[in-house]
């Protein structure tokens, strides 16, 4: 049995928000005397051992960021006691305490400082940051020149040097271009191989599936779920479709949502998919274009499918209405992604829902890059003659 | 690609510190692991302050010169107003190396202060992100203080060779009055920063505050002309006797008064104290209410 490195008990955050905060001047009584109180965290508790990589997923609100400046040490929590066994950092936008005015290198020194690193580690790790971050020569030219995809890059390289024994990671994932990403990937796996313990928050969900062991699922500051990532991930993804999410629509509500591959098995990439969508009306409507939106994890439209030209149904009546679209080869890679529902009548929108839903594709056909291109393949052979080959046009 | 596995050592065996995170501590318990922390992070203290001085005349034109001009101005002024229009005693000094060596130690505490003050709410972006000891904002700007109240001792130096005055054995004294106005310029920014963080209450007052603060002690004129009924009252402010000490002890070279300069160690320790545990106390959520 490993020991527990992280260990949260009954812990419950407060903020007091004065009311009118918009006004702009807030006076001493009406901040002192009538503050709104918002329990960010309720009565939360879980452990996590060493050398475990647990994930924490949730909607926007649901105390992830507040419990990560919890575990950090940024604040204290208003009730509870968190105990933690080893060294801690937390990879929270790192490029936080750079000054503008400094070089990369002056603010390489500074922002390792902030993390506790003496100045003999950072000169020491500086050849390590400059070639994980690509910045090379612009490291001596003032970071307000640098793009903001050097000045994050530089942000990270600086914390992923760190030699703790604990790693908090907030949306690390979302930072830069995907070959920086990739190099936070291999670096998290091989942060996990010499066996650090590590709390991962993201947005990402196949990464969480990808990397962690156990996951926990918050939905507005308490603790709703622990377990397996994966299930986990199916339980978030059914509250999201529970009614609470953000649907806005008077003459709709969205009854279900299923997705299901060949004989009601899970979705796979490369074979056929049928997605399933009741709707109930409370009114007839003209014409309507249903579409179901599919969103990368990082927030990017991924692909739709719309029912605009694909359906001439003229008239829905009011009741149960039920679309399905049916896509005879999935071209969707394996990942999980967010799900939006829509509904139009003419050019107005009569119904919105996001993320009401996640699909998961598993992995198929396997082919690399962002998508599966339905393809077939002939392979043929002629008999070797020995006339010389034409002159080539590329040569 | 050279990979930094090096970096990562998997020692299980490593000493893995506990800590605790409540939401209050004792006393006790706040001043040791906050001094520990300090101390863990004094590089970053170093960092910190280097940035000051690097930053602060950055893009200007008369860069470093900025550290000398202001005191030199306002010297010039007040020896205008105050020796050629209306006569003011400077105890048998003359009226430009009197106020010169008071506003050398007064400009430092203000410095320290006001910047402290603005300092931690402008480190907003900072505290709410990264944990660190915070304490080590305001000190940083207090430490680039100092760097300027070196230069301006030197400044001083040289003003009083010009003047006809040498520096005596007895400006050793010097050493333990600048420790405490060290002290009391930390314990003051440290204090004003963090209800700054709070209140902005502090910031906007603070002008007029320091402004107070410097007529109500003697940096332009001689504690001499205080009447023997309030000098009670006047002298409870450890700044009025620290920085007529220095000026007497750097300048005349005349020992500083033993009971005023106790009574000043003793106020300056018992802020400190206090300044310090209100600071951790107020840090706590500190990233909460900036």
């Amino acid at each position: 049995m490993s020991q527990t490195d992280i260990s949260v008990t009954n812990i419950s955050k407060r903020y007091r928000i004065p009311p009118s905060q918009a006004d702009g001047a807030r006076s001493f009584l009406s901040s002192v005397f009538s503050k709104k109180e918002i329990w960010a965290l309720k009565e939360v508790s879980f452990e996590v051992a060493q050398g475990e990589a647990l994930g924490v997923i949730g909607h926007n609100g649901a105390g992830k960021s507040t419990l990560v400046r919890l575990l950090s040490g940024i604040t204290v929590p208003t009730r509870g006691e968190i105990t933690i066994r080893g060294t801690l950092s937390a990879l929270v936008e790192v490029g936080a305490g750079f000054n503008l005015e400094l070089t990369g290198r002056e603010n390489v020194f500074l922002a390792g400082s902030i993390l506790g690193m003496s100045r003999r580690d950072i000169s020491r790790k500086m050849e390590d940051i400059m070639e994980f971050s690509e910045i090379g020569d612009q490291i001596d030219a003032p970071v307000k020149t640098y793009s903001s995809g050097q000045f994050l890059r530089l942000g990270f390289s600086i914390a992923a040097q760190l030699d703790h024994q604990i790693f908090i990671l907030d949306e690390v994932l979302a930072v830069g271009d995907i070959a920086f990403q990739t190099r936070c990937f291999a670096r998290i796996e091989r942060l996990r191989q010499a066996g650090k313990t590590m709390v991962l928050i993201s947005h990402d969900l196949a990464a969480i599936e990808h990397i962690c062991d156990r996951a926990i699922l918050l939905s507005r500051g308490e603790l709703m779920m622990a377990g397996h990532p994966r299930a986990v991930i199916d339980e978030y993804s059914r509250t999201a479709a529970a009614p609470g999410s953000r649907e806005t629509s008077s003459v709709a509500t969205l009854a279900g949502i299923t997705f299901e591959g060949p004989g009601g098995r899970p979705v796979r990439t490369g074979e056929p998919m049928v997605a399933r969508i009741s709707l109930r009306l409370t009114a007839p409507m003209q014409d309507p274009i249903i579409t179901i939106s599919f969103y990368w994890p990082s927030g990017y439209l991924c692909t739709q499918l719309t029912s605009a030209g694909r359906c001439q149904d003229g008239l829905l009546r009011e009741g149960l209405v039920s679309c399905v679209f049916v896509c005879p080869v999935l071209a969707m890679q394996r990942g999980l992604y967010r799900v939006d529902v829509s509904i139009e009548q003419g050019s107005e929108n009569a119904g919105y829902w996001q993320c009401c839903s996640l699909l998961r594709v598993d992995p198929g056909r396997l082919v690399s890059g962002d998508f599966y291109l339905e393809h077939s393949c002939e392979m043929t052979s002629k008999p070797y003659n020995a006339r010389p080959s034409q002159p080539s046009n590329f040569a | 690609m050279k990979t930094p596995l090096t970096a990562i050592n998997s020692t299980p065996a490593a000493h893995r510190p506990i800590k605790v995170i409540r939401p209050t501590q004792s006393l006790i318990g706040v001043l040791s692991a906050g001094l520990t922390s300090l101390l863990n992070q004094r590089n970053l203290l170093f960092e910190m302050t280097l940035l000051r001085l690097k930053v602060r005349y950055k893009q200007s034109l008369l860069g470093w010169g900025w550290a000398i001009l202001p005191p030199l101005l306002l010297t010039v002024t007040f020896t205008l107003i105050f020796s050629k229009v209306i006569h003011l005693d400077s105890a048998s000094l003359p009226y430009g190396l009197f106020v010169f060596a008071g506003l050398i130690p007064w400009t430092f505490f203000s410095t320290s202060v006001s910047t402290a003050t603005a300092g931690v709410v402008s480190h907003r972006y900072l505290i709410s992100r990264v944990a660190f000891p915070r304490e080590i904002i305001p000190l940083s700007y207090v430490a680039a203080a100092l760097v300027d109240l070196g230069i301006g001792i030197l400044m001083l130096i040289v003003m009083m060779f010009y003047f006809g005055f040498s520096p005596t054995l007895h400006a050793i004294y010097v050493i333990p009055i600048l420790v405490m106005l060290v002290i009391c310029s930390i314990a003051v920014a440290l204090t004003c920063s963090a209800v700054q963080a709070r209140f902005r209450d502090i910031g906007v007052a603070m002008p007029l505050l320091l402004q107070v603060l410097m007529f109500t002690t003697p940096v332009i004129y001689s504690s001499d002309a205080i009447p023997d009924s309030v000098r009670a009252i006047y002298f409870a402010n450890p700044l009025a006797s620290l920085i007529e000490a220095f000026r007497q002890t750097a300048v005349l070279g005349v020992n500083p008064d033993a009971s005023k300069m106790v009574y000043c160690a003793m106020v300056s320790i018992v802020c400190i104290i206090f300044a310090y545990l209100l600071f951790k106390r107020l840090d706590a959520t500190l990233a909460d209410v900036i």
